[in-house]
């Protein structure tokens, strides 16, 4: 049994190497061999997109080719890691498995939140510090962004439980919320032991129109107090005497509808378990955090290295990643236990468990096509995956605006955290009228404040403290050039990112690869192409170069990271001779599988 | 071959059949017309074919059938008043306009399941079959596809509005997955060529010229999808049925009718969309889970679903196309019967649906549930049987299962039986 992974910063390649010989044994094993190692070429544009989310640009690329020394990939890899580009990416990814909306129903907007995380993962915090925050986080949403996580389930604590399991640990108990799971080993008690921690914990969703409605005079009308009130009262608080119970139709002989659920943790493979003795609300809701995010815990770090492993490789080492009640069941479970064991190791660093992933041989592999349903893949390579939604709009608006768009960040928190009353008020919709003056003094030095003219009795809407309708991101033209992370989450229906896969966000990793013909007409004919074949920066540049093949060349390295071959040159100076221009070039490149498919 | 045959057991004889079936025939999915010549003439029953198309509103979040469409006294009682309808049972005063055209639809009571998670909840109502490792499951316009191949000649057979189209094609070849609307108002975006026809023609010839080799060298499940996906795309570019999709061509009474809002305006896109040949259209609305507010919450909802089914099926009425049309109102689970005068929880093990024309009877109430709306007590409807009487209605030969990649067979409805006394 593996104990240590001797994975230290100063030793990685020791990590590598074994994941490298893990996958090596069980090919053999299986009769089949690892792909051959893949180029220059192809590492740069796959390790770009890897670590953040977006293809090189023409500079980037002739920076990684002129770099002579042995180790420039080792170094490119450490680069990408600590760049603005790497926060963006990762953004991308925990917003799909942590369901990011800028609104959630009646809550209102959740900016505090999104600036939460992206700050923890420019700090690099180790995963299981980030996971403890949010399930303990306390006060107000525009105090304390990592309140959102559990506003997410807000006054659907079950369901609230359900989704952390299964998101951290790789829990399959959705089902032991109404019975026992069919398969797995969890009792309809066990769940509801579980969520006894958080008994003592109101993460209710507060409908401020009904306080507003109490508190709106002449001065300040219904519409304005809305969204003033919401980061105030929507919050995560203990509150005294409140206990999880057993619900009214359950059915087991185990317990009685209506008695008060003692809290225990639940195990796997037949640990025993221990009895929880504290009752402080407080208290409780730490234990379970620290459980949950230990070492210790059976499935916390397999949980987020079997994710961090699909990230790179297109398909986990244990599948689906919401379900690891039996290990065993991996297709190597050699290797899912190594990984969890280097999570650990490094202290869930997760940029040095992608350093180190990302420095396997294995990784570091040609790609494999998708294997036929029912066949195990074992990792000869990584699968060839389509870029996600994120990396083809990211994609797109680097060739459209070029590399800043890595520096251009959207940070709406300081509009909802100015809101926040700095005095305690009656959190109740109808003793709140008790606080009216104090909470209108505070509205009246925000709207002092507030730049622009000053609306007064009522006016304003909605809008009226959060200046809404100047500071949504416009949904087309080039104000929306900016990366995915940095726009409204999610976007409309009808916005390339969504129709290219990006997740409504109202299901957990529901982020889409598929495609279908509404995403190919908007790539062939959508207002997005027509500004890339028109003023997108790429198509500047390549105007600018001298003659045909240097045209041509420039836009096949901007979009598709090489140079063209013979073939490809020849077709194009035919085309361009024919009537065509580099436009319609780029439309070519751009609507290839080349450009989508990730080598 | 026989004594081959008899020495395996039942399942694996019936696989092995199949399986010796599809290599002669070259295919790894049969086509129901292979097996037209060997059956007998089996009588199918009179429902059998009687929906040329299937409109699917697909309520999001859990409709609470205690406040809609089975309502109770006592206990279970909520926030609206009970009302008579132009049938011979009542509803909620949440559902007025619904009440006036009752006599066309069919309400089943007796909705049984078991997965009270949304997400699962809501795979398991389009598909019939629990999300289970990593096989998907295909929706029944994908069923309709695989069975009854085409429904028009340029417009795709499958359309969903208001949501993507996963939860679509299932195993099934992605050309079954359903075109994605999202905002129905602005129907199909993106149908004209940048720059007119003949430099889109040579763009085309010069992308299928530079790509050519990456196809080649990756013969890619995904990569194969959007090879498909293009060609679809290309070939709906050119169909002068386009216009199915533009509301533009309804008149503002008849928009504001269905309700100006996505789901009116969906199911206006719907209609439009059968009557072009689209067989299968599914609408979604989102906003159902009352766990919280119900009373308001409802309140919010249901006018909208109320004002846009009504007029629904009194324009298919009018238009002479309720008969063929199967209109099917579906939702991933009830709620629970326990009021606590805020909201109620999710409740799968009994709830209601909505099935009205396509031969379905009208004016009708198929099954019960108990006094307090917990259990179901008579008549029960599982899911697959839901969708296997759907598929019945449709004309689809679904005791000839299809053959998944993986050689397995699947039915619709996971092999449930279709409940015949649904239909006239």
């Amino acid at each position: 049994m593996v104990t240590t992974t001797n994975a230290r910063a100063d030793n990685p390649v020791n990590a590598s190497s074994r994941i490298d010989a893990i996958i090596q044994l069980d090919l053999k094993k299986h009769e089949l061999r690892p792909n051959p190692p893949v180029s220059d070429v192809q590492f740069v544009r796959r390790v770009y997109l890897d670590l953040i989310g977006r293809i090189p640009t023409d500079e980037e690329l002739k920076s990684f080719h002129d770099d002579k020394r042995k180790d420039r990939r080792a170094r490119l890899i450490n680069d990408l890691l600590e760049s603005p580009g790497h926060e963006s990416h990762m953004f991308n990814w925990l917003a799909d498995m942590l369901r990011v909306k800028d609104d959630y129903y009646r809550i209102g907007k959740t900016w505090t939140f999104h600036t939460w995380l992206k700050s923890q993962l420019r700090e690099n915090r180790p995963w299981d510090e980030m996971v403890h925050d949010m399930l303990t986080a306390e006060g107000r949403l525009g105090e304390n962004g990592a309140t959102a996580y559990l506003l997410r389930d807000a006054s659907m604590p079950l369901d609230s439980l359900s989704n952390t399991l299964t998101t951290f640990l790789g829990a399959n108990v959705a089902c032991a919320q109404c019975h026992d799971h069919p398969f797995a080993e969890w009792t309809q008690r066990d769940f509801y032991e579980m969520a006894s921690f958080f008994g003592p914990t109101a993460f209710e969703r507060v409908d401020t129109r009904k306080p507003a409605i109490t508190l709106r005079d002449e001065r300040f009308s219904k519409a304005n107090l809305v969204t003033l009130l919401q980061p105030n009262m929507e919050r995560v608080v203990y509150e005294q005497g409140r206990a999880t119970e057993f619900p009214e139709d359950y059915a087991y002989d185990d317990a009685q509808p209506g008695e008060k659920v003692v809290p225990k943790f639940i195990t796997w493979e037949g640990a025993r378990r221990a009895n929880v003795t504290t009752t402080d609300p407080r208290h409780l809701r730490n234990l379970f955090a620290r459980w949950m995010t230990s070492p210790k815990n059976p499935r916390f770090a397999e949980a987020i290295a079997n994710r961090m492993w699909k990230k790179f490789f297109g398909v986990a080492v244990k599948e689906p990643v919401t379900d690891l009640d039996v290990l065993e069941e991996a297709t190597n479970p050699e290797l899912l236990k190594f990984l969890a064991q280097l999570m650990r190791d490094i202290d869930f660093d997760l940029r040095e468990f992608q350093r180190v992933v990302l420095n396997t041989k294995t990784y570091q592999q040609k790609v494999s096509v998708t294997p036929p349903e029912g066949k195990d893949f074992r990792f000869p390579g990584p699968l060839l995956r389509r870029m996600t939604a994120e990396q083809t709009w990211d994609s797109i608006v680097l060739l459209l605006r070029g590399p800043e768009i890595d520096r251009i960040k959207t940070d709406h928190a300081p509009m909802m955290e100015r809101l926040v009353f700095p005095f305690d008020f009656e959190n109740d919709r109808k003793n709140i009228a008790k606080d009216r003056e104090k909470i209108f003094d505070f509205a009246m030095t925000l709207l002092a404040t507030r730049p622009g003219k000053k609306p007064s009795n009522g006016e304003g809407g909605r809008g009226l403290f959060m200046g809404s309708s100047k500071r949504k991101a416009k949904l087309r033209g080039e104000d929306s050039w900016i990366r995915a992370s940095e726009l409204p989450q999610p976007m409309p229906p009808t916005h390339f990112l969504r129709v290219a896969g990006q997740s409504a966000r109202e299901v957990a990793d529901d982020g889409s690869t598929e495609g279908g013909i509404t995403e190919s007409l908007a790539m062939m004919n959508g207002e997005v192409m027509k500004s890339l074949m028109g003023i997108a920066s790429d198509v500047e540049a390549a105007r600018n170069k001298n003659t045909q093949a240097m045209q041509i060349t420039s836009l096949y390295r901007t979009c598709l990271s090489r140079p063209p071959n013979d073939q490809d040159m020849k077709q194009c100076i035919s085309a361009l001779n024919q009537g065509l221009d580099l436009g319609d070039i780029i439309w070519a490149l751009l609507n290839s599988r080349e450009f989508l498919f990730i080598q | 071959m026989k004594q081959l045959l008899n020495s395996l057991d039942t399942p694996s004889r019936r696989q092995f059949a199949e399986r010796c079936a599809a290599a002669s025939f070259g295919l790894s999915i049969l086509p129901a017309a292979q097996f037209a010549a060997a059956e007998s003439a089996d009588q199918k029953p009179a429902a059998f074919g009687k929906a040329k198309s299937v409109i699917w509103l697909m309520l999001s979040g859990g409709l609470s059938h205690i406040d809609s469409l089975d309502p109770k006294q006592g206990k279970s009682k909520g926030p609206a008043k009970t009302i008579n309808t132009s049938a011979d049972f009542q509803v909620t005063d949440f559902f007025p306009k619904f009440a006036s055209i009752a006599n066309r639809v069919c309400v089943i009571r007796s909705m049984e399941a078991k997965i009270g998670v949304h997400a699962p909840a809501q795979y398991f109502m389009r598909t019939a079959f629990e999300k289970r490792g990593t096989i998907l499951h295909p929706n029944l316009g994908a069923w309709g596809s695989h069975y009854l191949g085409r429904s028009s000649k340029t417009l795709p057979s499958s359309v969903c509005i208001n949501r993507r189209s996963d939860q679509g094609n299932g195993f099934f070849p992605s050309g079954y997955a359903p075109l994605a609307i999202g905002d129905p108002s602005q129907g199909i975006n993106d149908v004209e060529s940048i720059g007119g026809k003949s430099a889109a023609r040579k763009r085309l010839a010069l992308l299928n010229g530079l790509d050519a080799n990456f196809r080649t060298k990756f013969n890619d499940k995904g990569v194969n999808a959007y090879n498909s996906f293009y060609d679809d795309a290309l070939a709906l570019m050119k169909s002068q049925e386009l216009k199915a999709f533009d509301l533009s061509g309804e008149s503002q009474e008849q928009r504001e009718a269905y309700g100006n809002n996505s789901f009116g305006q969906g199911c206006l896109l719907a209609r439009r969309l059968v009557e072009s040949g689209v067989r299968f259209v599914e609408v979604k609305h989102d906003g159902w889970d009352h766990h919280k507010a119900l009373a308001d919450e409802m309140g919010d909802v249901a006018p909208v679903f109320d004002q846009a089914f009504a007029t629904l099926i009194n324009d298919l009425q009018q238009r002479g196309l309720l008969e063929s049309t199967l209109v099917v109102v579906a939702t991933e689970f009830g709620r629970k019967p326990n009021f606590d005068g805020d909201g109620r929880s999710h409740h799968p093990v009994c709830f209601s649906t909505i099935l009205a024309g396509g031969g379905t009877k009208a004016g009708f109430v198929y099954g019960k549930s108990d006094e307090a709306g917990y259990y179901v007590d008579d008549n029960a409807v599982s899911v697959g049987a839901f969708h296997a009487s759907i598929a019945l209605a449709a004309g689809m030969e679904i005791e000839k299962p299809a053959i998944s990649p993986s050689g397995r067979p699947m039915t619709v409805g996971d092999g449930e039986k279709p409940i015949l006394d649904l239909f006239v």
